[in-house]
């Protein structure tokens, strides 16, 4: 199992400095997109942008290795608070993403609380593919552990 | 390994964080480089600087008792606290310190909603509940009550409120500080108050009546370090019947005078209960002959009005806005609002967008500028990747308040267009947004850099910008925490009386000096004088 310290070594070292800014330091130490595509789990899931270029082919090669694939159209927030957010906070979930730049960096600093850190980025043509992975030993600084809501006092 | 905060000896510091460990337990506190990176500010106008505000370490309790646990340890050692609800906020300062070495206390943890009632249209929260959570809270238990949500909206209820952020719906709701009512603080000391009527141990009316009996405290609590808020009551806005969201368009420079005097006349007579937004499309992009006019800082209205006509006629202002209710009230209100703009020739109405509630989960996901219908959005974002654009690496807000007169708004956007140019910079597009009916918001972006020479570049414009517009009777309503001494020298009336009263506080309150030294330049007693 990856401790929360050799985690932080490998994979957050990376993700803090993209999310600090050294994005081009970081991805000269990223791991290759060969190195984290995914396998069918339970615990990984690709979510896709329908209007960035090359969605289609993305989800297509997502779904032949039996990925659940998640479409949205721009805005990411929905689909963070329905499916990435409870995922997240349910255990530990690859994530892997074919968006906007600005989706990455938006899904990236919201997983960061809850220990997912960004492990593979490749920008193409208006669109950026990219990894995001947590480890179950690994509780991020900003991260809340549990729902802890109440019912509804309606 | 991060330094300890200055003033304290590292033995003492590593001794705190022993302390703080068993209060929270070893997974919640940390430490290390790479945790306390989290918290950097990553559009810092210091970045890499000696200067640039970096934590020491975060602690982030789960409970009120944690909180005073901590702040005890705090008092014990001399250590400075610097609470954060989210911390997102990136444009004023993210989860980033005023003071280096301070420890970020992170309350997202606490992100219980503890109360809804739709009966009375009020929530209860805790520091880490985000717009999203609580956005998805109602939708999920089907009460037909909105919030008002920030953009983007994935900031916190808290935290956006005691920075007295805004958003776009009803009055009564987009003012997130003014719609709060009634909070819950531990103060420096590890005392523990609850304002307004919350302070009656039984009190039915809570996050009914803001203000209980005595003076009414809570707005210290604001863009301050007086305690740590730990809860905050809100008013809900109830689910209207309809909305129809609307453009009005008026096509000369000089016509947004009474434009703009006409809708704040409907805003102050409750006919409009939106936001409003007055920009001037024509005033967006990079054509050269614009850069040429916003950088001379007077162009005449014929000369503007010559360039909107080459522009192929376009109007040159627009002002957008909702109507809330019932169908039948907001048809008679759009059509008292057309009569009342009627005189200006050249005048457009537009209605870009109606809808009725309930909406499915489809309508929602179709709604083009959510955050006026109270829905969380990330779109604020796609600026980011805009065909064109120029590589960002960050920005900040610098964010000047204005009244609610087109004349003012133009002689803004003379000025600052004219202080980017003389510096080198891209002139900032400028609109006006009425979060308050009364003043108008001005966002200026200014960029930031990760490197020195060029953020020299950005701090010299911002406090040329900040000073020049307070000259101009345009003090900003907020401001990056880099900035925050500089803001608070623009409110110094009375040979610094509000600071001296501010200190005063501070000292009365926190003796220790503890919760965010220097925040909105008030600094304790110890730390005076060092404004670090």
């Amino acid at each position: 199992m990856v401790d929360r310290r050799s985690f932080i070594t490998s994979a957050v070292a990376f993700a803090t400095a993209v999310a600090v800014g050294n994005e081009t330091e970081a991805r000269s130490k990223a791991s290759t997109p060969a190195d984290t595509v995914l396998a069918p789990a339970e615990s990984a899931l690709a979510i896709v942008d329908c209007d960035a270029s090359g969605c289609e082919a993305f989800a297509a090669a997502a779904r032949s290795r039996g990925v659940r694939v998640l479409e949205f159209s721009a805005d990411v927030a929905t689909l963070w608070m329905r499916e990435l957010e409870p995922r997240l906070r349910s255990g530990a979930v690859v994530i892997e993403g074919h968006t906007s730049a600005a989706t990455q960096f938006c899904l990236e600093f919201l997983a960061r609380d809850y220990g997912a850190r960004l492990v593979h980025r490749a920008e193409a043509a208006a669109a950026v593919t990219w990894t995001l992975s947590s480890s179950p030993a690994r509780r991020a600084a900003l991260a809340p552990i549990e729902s802890r809501r109440s019912q509804s006092h309606a | 390994m991060p330094k300890p905060p200055p003033g304290v000896a590292e033995r003492d510091f590593q001794a705190a964080l022993r302390e703080l460990e068993s209060v929270v337990g070893r997974e919640w506190l940390f430490a290390t480089d790479e945790d306390v990176l989290l918290y950097r500010d990553g559009y810092s106008p210091l970045w890499g600087e000696a200067e640039e505000r970096l934590a020491s370490a975060a602690v982030a309790p789960s409970s009120v008792e944690q909180v005073q646990g901590i702040v005890k340890i705090a008092n014990q050692y001399g250590l400075p606290l610097y609470p954060i609800s989210t911390g997102r906020n990136l444009t004023y300062g993210g989860a980033a310190p005023a003071y280096s070495g301070s420890v970020v206390v992170d309350l997202k943890r606490m992100n219980r909603i503890l109360d809804v009632s739709a009966r009375d249209k009020t929530c209860l929260v805790e520091p880490g509940v985000s717009y999203f959570d609580l956005y998805r809270h109602l939708r999920t238990n089907k009460i037909p009550l909105w919030i008002d949500t920030a953009d983007p909206g994935w900031g916190g209820l808290i935290g956006n409120a005691l920075d007295r952020g805004g958003g776009y719906t009803d009055i009564e709701f987009r003012d997130h500080f003014d719609a709060h009512c009634g909070m819950e603080v531990v103060l420096p000391t590890g005392e523990l108050v609850r304002t307004g009527m919350g302070a009656s141990p039984q009190a039915k009316t809570s996050q009914l009546f803001k203000y209980g009996l005595g003076p009414w405290v809570d707005g210290i609590f604001s863009q301050s370090n007086f305690g740590i808020v730990t809860k905050m009551g809100f008013w809900l806005m109830e689910e209207p019947e309809a909305a129809l969201q609307v453009s009005v368009t008026v096509p000369k420079r000089r016509d947004v005078v009474p434009l703009v005097d006409t809708l704040h006349s409907l805003m102050c007579a409750h006919t409009v209960p939106s936001q409003v937004t007055v920009a001037s499309p024509l005033m967006a992009g990079n054509n050269a002959e614009l850069v040429r006019l916003r950088g001379s800082g007077g162009a005449s209205d014929a000369d503007w009005d010559r360039f909107a006509a080459s522009a192929g006629g376009a109007p040159f202002w627009a002002a957008s806005f909702v109507y809330y209710g019932p169908s039948k009230v907001i048809a008679a209100q759009w059509e008292h609002t057309k009569e009342r703009l009627s005189s200006i020739a050249g005048v457009g109405f537009r209605e870009t967008a109606s809808y009725t509630f309930p909406l499915t989960d489809e309508q929602v996901e179709a709604v083009a500028d959510k955050a006026r219908y109270g829905i969380p959005s990330l779109n604020l974002f796609g600026s980011r990747t805009a065909p064109g654009a120029p590589p960002l690496e960050g920005h900040i807000d610098f964010s000047p308040m204005i009244p609610p007169h087109g004349e003012e708004l133009i002689a803004l956007s003379d000025y600052t267009g004219k202080v980017y140019a003389d510096q080198g910079f891209a002139p900032s597009f400028v609109a006006g947004m009425m979060f308050h009916p009364r003043t108008m918001i001005c966002f200026h972006a200014v960029p930031t850099f990760r490197n020195a020479a060029d953020n020299a570049r950005t701090r010299k414009l911002f406090e040329t910008l900040v000073r020049g517009c307070a000259e101009r009777g345009w003090p900003i309503y907020r401001i990056h925490p880099v900035f925050q001494k500089l803001g608070m020298e623009m409110f110094a009336w009375g040979n610094g009386s509000l600071q001296r009263l501010h200190e005063t506080l501070k000292d009365a309150i926190d003796p220790n000096g503890i919760v965010s030294p220097g925040r909105y330049d008030i600094w304790p007693r110890r730390l005076r004088g060092t404004r670090a």
